[in-house]
């Protein structure tokens, strides 16, 4: 906590390659800029507020942010700079990002997503996970702990594994798809304090290197074709728009890929290092900032920006009743994303 | 005759002399020893074997009595370690094979072209089975911008079975980014220091941090003075092997970590690597669970879908487009494997992957 400025300044470097998605607790203005992802620092790199890289022939997809259920048909409407609703909103994963990924035909190996999917602790030892967490009891048995997006993407995508964080504990899980069908490994784990469950060593089977980070093809090719009706508003996203040929955009990223290589675009300051002897942060960013990654990535695929813009549809009247959601904005309650520690570690020493 | 009984008072008179001088010769050697205040526990015949430095730091009796005590025992002990090595205490095999639930390993590459790559490679060297005790990151050296080396941990074990030192990943991109990190366009150019781990100091009993972990400089950690002792175990660890249990970790205060409001939550992984191990992060998560079939049914109190129509409508789309399969009743590569065969038969024909 409170160190990645080092990382993004060059003073530290991951001694890994490291692939990590958002939750509730980031930097919002920073991973907008990348929104389609790309290098945060050296070696980290963001997966975007839905994606899908290859580190060598290892497919990994995540979806960023949680859910929150009136927010979730919105578009991404929030601008710089934030109001105190924006802050709260801007992490609630949203429809578009979610049917993006079930787009998704091709065997994912490694799935994340910062909350559990909705129902996976009927997969794994929930007396234990009581007897860490009573007061999950209720919402599991309503079946609202997690994220419903989330368990819609399991049961779809079905990859090897599921990676999951923000409930604050080690859970294990093994979720079987259909009788006889694939199994997927979840495993959620906690903050990263001493004496906590917050790493995991395990192997996976891959091929041979180089083990670099590689676009997906068809990650991209699902990009290609439902960026045009990138959401920036309250609006339910229409996806009947997306008229763009799947195959023809799947070929188009092919040849792209070939020509110009896959390795995604490198890492770019957009903001001054944080200065620790400098007590007051000045010149806070109050506009949007746009960062070569991601402008590279989409003059790769030949898309237009739209993480600074107003859409057409932006100009409608926003009293309009085919707004989603508007009245549970004004009335939402400040969501309590975390975990206080204040009810953990009943059990959780040996 | 004269003349030859004052030659013999003259020869007495020089032996006289001559022998006076012997006797305060003599006096002035032996008061040689004693100048230096020297260490009466030691005083003697070795006087002459022991080596210079020896002498140097005697002054401290007056103050601290003990201390001549203890800078012997410490004398005795460490310089058979300075002298033969730390590895040579500590047979260092190397981790490959030796303990598969502790490894994480890929194999190596290395090629001679520009695109060489070195993946993420664990190395544990251990001598006993039991927790690491050392974890350390190598340095890189690119030798072109194209290469991209990634610097995997070497876990080094000691009979003990605990956490001795860790190498904190040092070292920053060299140059500034965004130029640093590879050549125009896509490449990453990532280096950090080599040469972090092999002849690191051991036989320092203090634990604490030796150098700046920042910019480039090595940084090492012992966290205790027991290692070596090859006894005993450890009921927190109890597949340490022969650990013997008195890692920092496993102290009274070390239990505090994970509790609220301990110091220890504080307290960096760079300083105190051994308060953020535990065995479980090593060991299967999933070896104690049987499969569940998935229910896709999601909130009771309504029987209809969550979704939106326009992913229900996707997902009859999908369903349609590939009617001779079912989700339900095929693994999903058997479902891929037929969506495959399918788009063979069209113009455009993809290839899967990269």
């Amino acid at each position: 906590m409170n160190s990645f400025w080092k990382y993004y300044s060059g003073e530290k470097a991951a001694p890994f390659p490291t692939i990590f998605i958002g939750g509730n607790h980031e930097a919002s203005n920073y991973l907008w800029e990348l929104y389609y992802g790309g290098w945060a620092a050296p070696q980290i790199y963001f997966l975007g507020f839905a994606g899908m890289v290859k580190f060598g022939n290892i497919r990994i997809g995540g979806l960023s942010g949680i859910y929150k259920a009136n927010h979730y048909y919105s578009g991404h409407y929030e601008k710089l700079p934030y109001n105190e609703q924006d802050i709260r909103s801007i992490y609630h994963v949203r429809e578009y990002d979610v049917h993006k990924l079930m787009q998704v035909q091709e065997p994912i190996d490694i799935f994340l997503s910062h909350d559990w999917p909705c129902g996976i602790t009927d997969h794994g030892n929930l007396k234990n996970l009581l007897r860490q967490k009573p007061f999950f009891e209720k919402e599991i048995m309503e079946r609202t702990l997690g994220s419903r997006a989330a368990a819609d993407l399991l049961a779809k995508l079905r990859p090897s594994y599921w990676f999951s964080a923000h409930l604050h504990c080690k859970f294990s899980a093994l979720v079987q798809h259909g009788d006889g069908g694939p199994i997927t490994k979840f495993l959620a784990l906690d903050k990263c304090l001493p004496g906590r469950n917050f790493l995991q060593i395990f192997e996976i089977e891959s091929e041979p290197g180089p083990y670099e980070l590689h676009y997906d093809e068809e990650w991209l090719a699902i990009t290609k074709k439902f960026n045009p009706i990138f959401p920036r508003t309250r609006m339910r996203t229409n996806f009947s728009d997306a008229t763009l040929n799947m195959e023809e955009c799947r070929q188009f990223v092919k040849n792209k890929l070939q020509m110009q290589g896959s390795r995604p675009f490198e890492f770019v300051h957009t903001a001054p290092c944080h200065n620790p002897y400098q007590s007051v942060a000045i010149n806070s960013p109050t506009a949007h900032c746009r960062n070569p990654q991601t402008e590279a990535f989409l003059e790769l695929l030949g898309l237009q920006y739209f993480l600074d813009t107003t859409t057409q549809s932006e100009e409608l009247p926003q009293s309009s009743g085919s707004l989603v959601s508007r009245g549970s904005v004004v009335s939402e309650d400040i969501p309590i994303d975390d975990i206080d520690d204040d009810e953990e570690f009943n059990g959780i020493d040996d | 005759m004269e003349e030859s009984e004052k030659r013999r008072e003259r020869l007495k008179a020089m032996r006289m002399e001559a022998a006076d001088a012997a006797v305060d010769a003599n006096s002035d050697r032996s008061g040689l020893a004693s100048a230096g205040l020297s260490n009466p526990l030691v005083e003697g015949d070795s006087i002459s074997s022991v080596p210079t430095q020896y002498f140097s730091p005697r002054f401290d009796y007056y103050t601290d009595p003990m201390a001549a005590f203890s800078g012997n025992k410490r004398r005795d002990s460490i310089n058979p370690q300075v002298s033969h090595g730390r590895h040579n205490m500590l047979p260092r095999p190397t981790y490959q094979g030796m303990n598969p639930e502790l490894a994480y390993q890929t194999p190596g590459v290395n090629s001679t072209d520009q695109r060489i790559f070195q993946e993420p490679g664990a190395h544990f060297n251990q001598s006993l089975p039991g927790r690491p005790m050392e974890y350390q990151t190598p340095g890189v050296n690119s030798p072109d911008q194209r290469v991209f080396q990634v610097p995997g941990p070497h876990y080094n074990q000691s009979p003990l079975g605990r956490p001795m030192e860790w190498a904190v990943p040092s070292g920053r991109p060299q140059g500034n980014a965004p130029n640093a990190w590879g050549e125009p366009g896509r490449g990453v150019n990532y280096t950090t220091p080599s040469n972090m781990s092999r002849g690191s100091n051991f036989g320092n009993p203090s634990f604490g941090q030796m150098d700046s972990p920042y910019y480039g400089r090595d940084q090492r950690y012992n966290s205790s003075s027991h290692y070596g002792s090859g006894r005993g175990g450890s009921s927190r660890y109890p597949d340490s092997g022969r650990g013997r249990g008195r890692s920092l970790s496993n102290t009274p205060g070390s239990r505090m970590s994970g509790r609220r409001g301990g110091s220890h939550e504080s307290v960096s992984a760079e300083v105190r690597p051994d308060l953020y191990y535990r065995k479980e992060m090593i060991e299967d998560p999933w070896k104690m669970l049987s499969p569940v079939i998935l229910k896709v049914t999601h909130a009771r109190d309504t029987g209809k879908s969550w979704l939106p129509k326009s992913i229900t409508m996707k997902k009859a789309k999908v369903s349609t487009e590939f009617p001779k399969t079912s989700i339900s009743q095929q693994s999903l590569a058997e479902y891929l494997a037929s969506s495959f065969s399918d788009s063979t038969d069209e113009p455009v024909q993809n290839e899967p992957g990269l």
